[in-house]
């Protein structure tokens, strides 16, 4: 890959594969560290994709390879704390007194509280819910990432959208 | 969608993003290593020709990481010591114009050991822009004019020409880098502070001024380049006592410039009177014969490049000068930049005179005038 190729992908990918980094780690200086090296790889190895492959979908296959390979190393660390932690926007909104502002407030309590629902998922589910969700990936681009077949990736989308609304019941029968 | 789609598309909605400086970090490591491989048979990476297709189109242009900072543009701009008042941070604020993209990089105020743009021991405010073609084509040395404008004063009378200005450029990998500076405008941090940028010479003619709430804005109807961002004060620099100090002195002292300037006076009085001639307010015709009452010693010809700049280099006895210039700033025929120079040494007048034809060709002469010569002049334009 040239330099001007690299550039061209960042520019095009980098949103989504930082994003997803971002998801997997749950921290900005391991995400960061992961997004670099998820580029140093396909610099390395872009040349093996072949002309029918969607290039979003390979680099996100390097990040969860480098991931799986390191997770001791991008493990995060237990905290206490509160189920729905609040967070900076959070705190911003609450001290904002303008019309609206309790309904960004509730939506921002749901989204974090689906945010740690799926952090507590295993990585097998994990994974392709952040890919399915996030990334926008169809089952055919979750299955060639993840090198499983395409009826596991099903099976797994499934089994994690169960666990999720079992967890996030209150949210869903609102 | 069921529910459960609903809410985790909602919370999975993207919202992290790279900081430019990590891209940077990426694109220096990879160069460093020199990892450059060809994609073998070519067969690869359809998607990635038609990303490159994407790029080259100009869908993509110039991406934020490959811009400098706005530190690292006042070094490469020449100055050290006001670099280190910058931040080494991500752009503030974007707008496309034209068939251009601005970038507004970052401003400092500044009181300098070792003078840039500006005087030694002046209160100064520089800001930085960067500038470069939506089609993605590298820059040429084009003439932007970038001025502060502020909440509640007149952009006629307070704007960059006014308030102490200069700037310096360069283009760098294609991109315009531009360092403007004025008399420190931190003290009306309290108010509106607007960065304008034009390319016309009438450069505040694509603005409105409201006069009852002081806000200044772009008028939509103009048909040349009127980009204006919001600049970045630090609220807490705001002085009303400042403010009104420098208002009650504003004019001053570019009248005492006015008069250094003219300080050195010829010793010949008709000499003297040549150079106070308002050349502005003449025709073409009487300035031609003007020109034709002294000695021409020097001319030179110049065609605008395709965008339509004149790439002046100009070098005799008497002067030398360059720069860039629009052909927007000339109408064909007419002369333009006509302007007297006092050769102290000599007791000559040197008349700069500039014209664009009506085959766009710009010739510029140099005229030199003897105290005998003007005393004919007068009865031509009286």
């Amino acid at each position: 890959m040239t330099i001007q190729e690299l550039e061209t992908y960042i520019e095009q990918y980098g949103n989504s594969i930082y994003a997803f980094c971002r998801k997997l780690c749950m921290d900005t200086e391991q995400a960061e560290e992961l997004y670099q090296e998820v580029w140093l790889k396909a610099v390395k190895d872009i040349r093996k994709i072949r002309s029918d492959e969607n290039v979003k979908s390979y680099l996100l296959s390097i990040a969860v390879g480098i991931w799986k390979n390191r997770k001791k190393k991008y493990a995060v660390r237990d905290r206490i704390a509160p189920a729905v932690p609040i967070t900076e926007e959070m705190e911003s909104l609450l001290a904002d007194e303008r019309d609206g502002a309790l309904a960004e407030i509730l939506r921002e309590e749901r989204r974090q509280a689906v945010l740690q629902a799926i952090k507590d998922l295993e990585d097998n589910y994990r994974i392709p819910v952040l890919l399915y969700y996030m990334e926008e990936q169809s089952v055919k681009e979750i299955a060639h990432a993840l090198h499983i077949p395409q009826g596991t990736v099903k099976r797994r989308l499934w089994v994690a959208r169960n666990k999720l609304s079992e967890k996030l019941e209150g949210y869903i029968n609102e | 969608m069921s529910k459960i789609d609903e809410i985790l598309y909602d919370a999975l909605e993207k919202k992290d993003a790279p900081s430019a400086e990590l891209n940077r970090r990426i694109l220096e490591k990879a160069k460093a290593e020199d990892k450059i491989m060809a994609f073998g048979k070519r067969k690869v990476a359809a998607a990635a020709a038609i990303a490159l297709c994407i790029t080259l189109a100009g869908g993509t242009g110039y991406a934020a990481y490959r811009y400098m900072t706005a530190r690292q543009v006042v070094k490469e701009l020449g100055s050290q010591e006001l670099s280190e008042y910058f931040k080494d941070t991500d752009v503030v604020a974007t707008k496309e114009a034209g068939k251009y993209r601005f970038r507004y990089l970052g401003n400092a105020s500044a009181k300098l050991k070792d003078a840039f743009l500006s005087q030694e021991d002046k209160d100064t405010t520089y800001v930085a822009l960067a500038v470069d073609r939506l089609d993605g084509k590298a820059m040429k040395e084009e003439e932007f004019v970038a001025s502060p404008l502020i909440q509640g004063l007149n952009p006629q009378q307070y704007n960059v020409y006014t308030m102490g200005g200069g700037a310096t450029w360069k283009v760098k990998n294609g991109v315009l880098y531009m360092i403007m500076s004025v008399d420190s405008i931190e003290m009306f941090a309290d108010r509106e502070v607007y960065l304008a940028i034009t390319d016309g010479p009438d450069y505040v003619a694509g603005y409105e001024f409201d006069e009852a709430s002081g806000k200044i804005s772009p008028k939509d109807e103009f048909e040349g380049l009127n980009v204006l961002f919001t600049m970045e004060m630090d609220e807490s620099k705001a002085d009303t006592k400042a403010q009104e100090d420098y208002l009650k002195n504003f004019g001053q002292a570019s009248e005492e410039e006015d008069e250094q300037e003219f300080a050195v006076k010829a010793k010949d009085a008709d000499l003297q009177a040549f150079r106070e001639l308002d050349f502005a307010s003449m025709d073409t015709e009487t300035i031609d014969k003007i020109a034709e009452k002294g000695d021409c010693f020097d001319t030179y010809e110049f065609e605008a490049d395709d965008e339509g700049i004149f790439h002046v280099n100009v070098e005799n006895k008497y002067l030398s000068a360059g720069g860039t210039f629009t052909k927007k700033f000339y109408e064909e025929g007419e002369a333009t930049f006509v302007e007297a120079h006092y050769a102290e040494d000599e007791e000559v007048v040197i008349m700069q005179y500039d014209l664009v034809d009506n085959e766009g060709i710009l010739h510029e002469k140099y005229i030199k005038f003897s105290p005998k010569q003007v005393k004919d002049i007068f009865g031509l334009i009286r």
